[in-house]
C-alpha cells in the first residue's frame, strides 16, 4: 500500500513537472540547507532556486543550516517570521526537524524534508533511493576486485558518520551487505568516522592502513571521505589500478560531485565508483512544496516521494555519461574529458 | 624566579610530559601488534607535522602572552587560494610564495591590531578568523563550487607528497627545521629572551626599552607565514582544495602547547615541552584508531589527557 502511494505521488508529482507548462505563482518559499560548504548541498540549493523560478515563478530564500542542529532550527523560525508559503529542510537532526515541522505547522506553514526522514512520521518526505545504489555499489566493488584478485577475499573499511543512524540503513550497511552478497568471505575490519571532510578522513585512513594493510575495498559515506581516502592510499604508494583493474583497493563514494568523477574516469586511480541525486531531489521539494500550497498534497501525512540515486562507475558508465549527469546535477560547466586529462601526470 | 629555578621546573615538566608519553605507547603497544612499527611512528608524525609546524611559532607566541586563533582560517585561506591560482596557470613555486606572502600579511595584520592598537588578542584575531574563513569560501565560489578540485594540473599534488630520498615526506623534514630553528630562536636569539621578558612582565619590558608591537608583529608574522605554508602543503597532500581545511585546528595548536606546559599568560614554556604535548595527543588519537574506537571516545580521551596532563603538572609544581 505504502509503495503504491509512493509511485502514485511519483506519477503526480512528473505528470506535474512533465507538464512543461510553467505555472506562474508569486510564492515565496523556503530552503533551508545542511550545509553549503558541501558541493552537494549547494547544487541542490541553486537546483530548487532555479527551477522555482523557471517552473513556478517562485521566490525561494535559501539559508545555511551551517551543519549545526541549533542553526537549521533558527533558519526555519527565520523563514516562519518571513511568512514563507512553504519550508523545505535538510537535517540529519531527526527529533529537531519533528520540532520543526511543529513549529511551522502551528503558523500554517507546510514543511517537506530530505533524506534524513523526521522523529515521527508526520510531513512529506523527499527519499533518494540510496539503500539500493549503496548496495548495487558493493556488490560492484567487490566484483571487481574478486574478478582481479580471485585468491584474495574482499577486506572492507568504512569511512562514516559517527554510525549516525539513517546513514547506516541508507548507506554503509547497505554497501557492506552489496559486498557479502558477491563475496560471502569478506570482512568488515574497521569503521571510523571521516566526519565527512577530505583532510581527517585522510589522517584516519592512514592509521586503518597502518591496523589492516589487508584493506581492500574503501567506502566514504560521502565524495570528500573517499577523496580523503584516496589521498592516504597514493601516499602510501596505494590508489593505484591498471586500466581500471584493481590492484591495491577498490574505493566508493556518495554524491556523484566533479572531483569524484575526474578520479572514477582515470583508469588508473582507485576511486571508482559514486551514486548521487541532485536535481531529481531538488525538482521533488519544489513540487512537493507548491503541491501542498495548491492542496494537492496533503501536508499533514506521511509521503514519500522516492527518487533515483544513480550509480556511477568506470566499468559501466561513459565518461559522456559523467559528464550529463554532472551539468544536471552539479551544474558543471568543464569538460570533463580535458579535466581528467589535465589532472594526469604530465 | 631565578634562571635555574626555572629551567628546574621546566626540566620536571618535561618529566612528567615524557612519562605519560611512555605509558600511553606502553599501552597502546601491548593493546595493537601495529602500534610499535617505524611505519606507524612516520603515519604518527606526518599527521601532526602542520600541528607541530604551526605550533613551533605559536608557542612562542604564547610565551609573550599572546595567542592566534586565525590559525586555521589563515591555513584554509592559502589551501584554497593556492588550488585557484595554480588552476589559473600560475607557476607552482609562485603560487606558493604568494600564498606565504598573503598568509604573512594576515599575521602582520594581527601583530599591528595586538601590538600597535591593543586590541584583545581574542578579538583581534577572532576577527581575522572570520574574516579569512570567509575569505576562502569566496574564493572557492569564484572558481564556481563549494571547493577547488576540477581543473588542478597534475603536478599539484607533486610538492606535498615528495619523500626526500625516496623515504622521508617533505613534510618531515619542513618540521624538524621549523622545530630547529624555533628552538635556537627560543633559547639562542634575542627575538626568544625578548618573548619571556615580554611574557614576564609586558609592561617592564616596554619601560626597559623592548620594542614589543615590533616582536609582536614578528612572532604574528611567523605563525601566519607557517600556517598558510602548511595549508598549502595539506592542500597538496590531499590533492584538492577545501575552503573547510584547518577548522578547529588552532584549538589543536594551543591544546598541544598547553599541554607542553607552556602558561598561557606567558612568560614560561619550551618548544621541546610543546612537541611531547602534540604527540601525546597524536600518540593517543592513532593507537584508538588502530584500536577501532569510536570518535566520540576519542574526544572524550583527548579532553582527559588535556585535564590529567595538565593537573599531573601542576601538583608536581606545588610539591617540587
Amino acid at each position: 500500500m505504502k509503495k503504491l502511494t509512493s509511485l502514485l505521488l511519483i506519477a503526480c508529482l512528473a505528470a506535474m513537472a512533465l507538464s512543461a507548462q510553467p505555472i506562474k505563482t508569486n510564492y515565496t518559499v523556503g530552503h533551508v540547507v545542511y550545509t553549503l560548504q558541501h558541493q552537494y548541498h549547494q547544487a541542490v540549493a541553486k537546483e530548487i532556486v532555479d527551477y522555482g523560478k523557471k517552473m513556478y515563478g517562485a521566490k525561494v530564500i535559501v539559508l545555511d543550516g551551517k551543519a549545526d542542529s541549533g542553526e537549521i532550527l533558527k533558519a526555519v523560525e527565520t523563514l516562519i517570521a518571513q511568512k514563507v508559503k512553504a519550508i523545505s529542510v535538510h537535517s540529519p537532526d531527526q527529533a529537531m526537524t519533528l520540532a520543526a515541522i511543529k513549529m511551522a505547522r502551528a503558523k500554517g506553514i507546510p514543511v517537506v524534508t530530505t533524506l534524513v526522514w523526521p522523529a515521527e512520521k508526520i510531513a512529506p518526505h523527499v527519499q533518494p533511493m540510496e539503500t539500493s545504489s549503496s548496495f548495487l555499489m558493493g556488490q560492484r566493488a567487490a566484483q571487481a576486485w574478486l574478478a582481479a584478485n580471485p585468491g584474495k577475499p574482499s577486506r572492507v573499511a568504512i569511512l562514516d558518520f559517527g554510525k549516525f543512524p539513517p546513514v547506516e540503513v541508507l548507506r554503509t550497511t547497505p554497501f557492506w551487505e552489496g559486498v557479502k552478497a558477491v563475496d560471502p568471505n569478506a570482512v568488515l575490519v574497521t569503521q571510523l568516522n571521516g566526519q565527512g571532510d577530505t583532510t581527517k578522513s585522510m589522517e584516519i585512513t592512514l592509521d586503518i592502513l597502518q591496523a589492516h594493510p589487508e584493506v581492500n575495498i574503501i567506502f566514504g559515506a560521502n565524495d570528500e571521505m573517499a577523496l580523503g581516502a584516496l589521498a592516504a592510499c597514493e601516499q602510501v604508494g596505494r590508489g593505484k589500478m591498471d586500466n581500471g583493474k584493481p590492484l591495491t583497493e577498490v574505493i566508493a563514494g556518495l554524491d556523484g560531485n566533479a572531483s569524484a568523477m575526474i578520479k572514477i574516469f582515470d583508469p588508473n586511480c582507485s576511486f571508482k565508483l559514486t551514486h548521487g541525486a541532485v536535481r531529481d531531489v531538488a525538482r521533488a521539494e519544489m513540487d512537493t512544496m507548491i503541491g501542498m500550497i495548491n492542496g494537492k498534497i496533503d501536508p499533514n501525512k506521511w509521503f514519500e516521494i522516492q527518487v533515483l540515486s544513480k550509480v556511477t562507475d568506470y566499468w559501466h558508465n561513459t565518461v559522456d555519461e559523467a559528464q550529463v549527469f554532472l551539468q544536471e546535477n552539479f551544474l558543471y560547466k568543464g569538460n570533463l574529458k580535458d579535466d581528467i586529462a589535465k589532472a594526469k601526470k604530465k | 624566579m631565578d634562571v635555574s629555578s626555572r629551567s628546574l621546573q621546566i626540566d620536571r615538566q618535561k618529566v612528567v610530559l615524557i612519562s605519560i608519553l611512555a605509558v600511553i605507547v606502553a599501552a597502546m603497544s601491548f593493546l595493537s601488534p601495529k602500534f610499535l612499527q617505524i611505519s606507524n611512528f612516520q603515519n604518527i608524525l606526518l599527521q601532526l607535522a602542520p600541528l607541530i609546524i604551526i605550533a613551533s611559532a605559536a608557542n612562542l607566541l604564547m610565551i609573550t602572552g599572546n595567542f592566534d586563533l586565525s590559525i586555521g582560517s589563515v591555513l584554509a585561506f592559502c589551501a584554497i587560494l593556492h588550488a585557484f591560482l595554480t588552476k589559473q596557470g600560475v607557476p607552482i613555486g609562485l603560487s606558493i610564495a604568494l600564498c606565504c606572502v598573503m598568509a604573512a600579511l594576515w599575521g602582520i595584520s594581527n601583530g599591528i591590531m595586538v601590538g600597535i592598537l591593543n586590541v584583545n588578542p581574542v578579538i583581534a584575531t577572532m576577527g581575522t578568523m572570520y574574516a579569512a574563513r570567509g575569505f576562502a569560501y569566496l574564493i572557492a565560489r569564484w572558481d564556481g563550487g563549494a571547493n577547488i578540485s576540477a581543473g588542478l594540473p597534475g603536478n599539484f599534488s607533486d610538492f606535498g607528497r615528495t619523500n626526500l630520498f625516496g623515504v622521508l615526506p617533505i613534510i618531515l623534514v619542513f618540521m624538524v627545521i621549523a622545530v630547529g630553528v624555533f628552538t635556537f630562536i627560543e633559547r639562542k636569539t634575542v627575538l626568544g629572551r625578548y618573548g619571556f621578558a615580554i611574557g614576564g612582565n609586558r609592561r617592564a619590558s616596554v619601560l626597559s626599552g623592548i620594542n614589543v608591537a615590533g616582536v609582536l608583529i614578528v612572532l604574528y608574522a611567523l605563525v601566519g607565514l607557517l600556517a598558510g605554508f602548511c595549508g598549502v602543503i595539506q592542500v597538496s597532500r590531499v590533492g584538492s582544495g577545501f575552503p573547510n581545511i584547518g577548522e578547529g585546528m588552532e584549538f589543536d595548536v594551543v591544546v598541544a602547547i598547553v599541554l607542553g606546559g607552556t602558561s598561557m599568560l606567558g612568560g614560561s614554556g619550551s618548544t621541546v615541552g610543546m612537541i611531547l604535548g602534540a604527540l601525546i595527543v597524536g600518540t593517543a588519537a592513532n593507537g584508538l584508531n588502530l584500536l577501532n574506537v569510536p570518535y566520540f571516545y576519542q574526544t572524550i580521551t583527548k579532553g582527559l589527557l588535556l585535564i590529567v596532563s595538565v593537573f599531573a603538572d601542576q601538583t608536581i609544581r606545588r610539591r617540587g
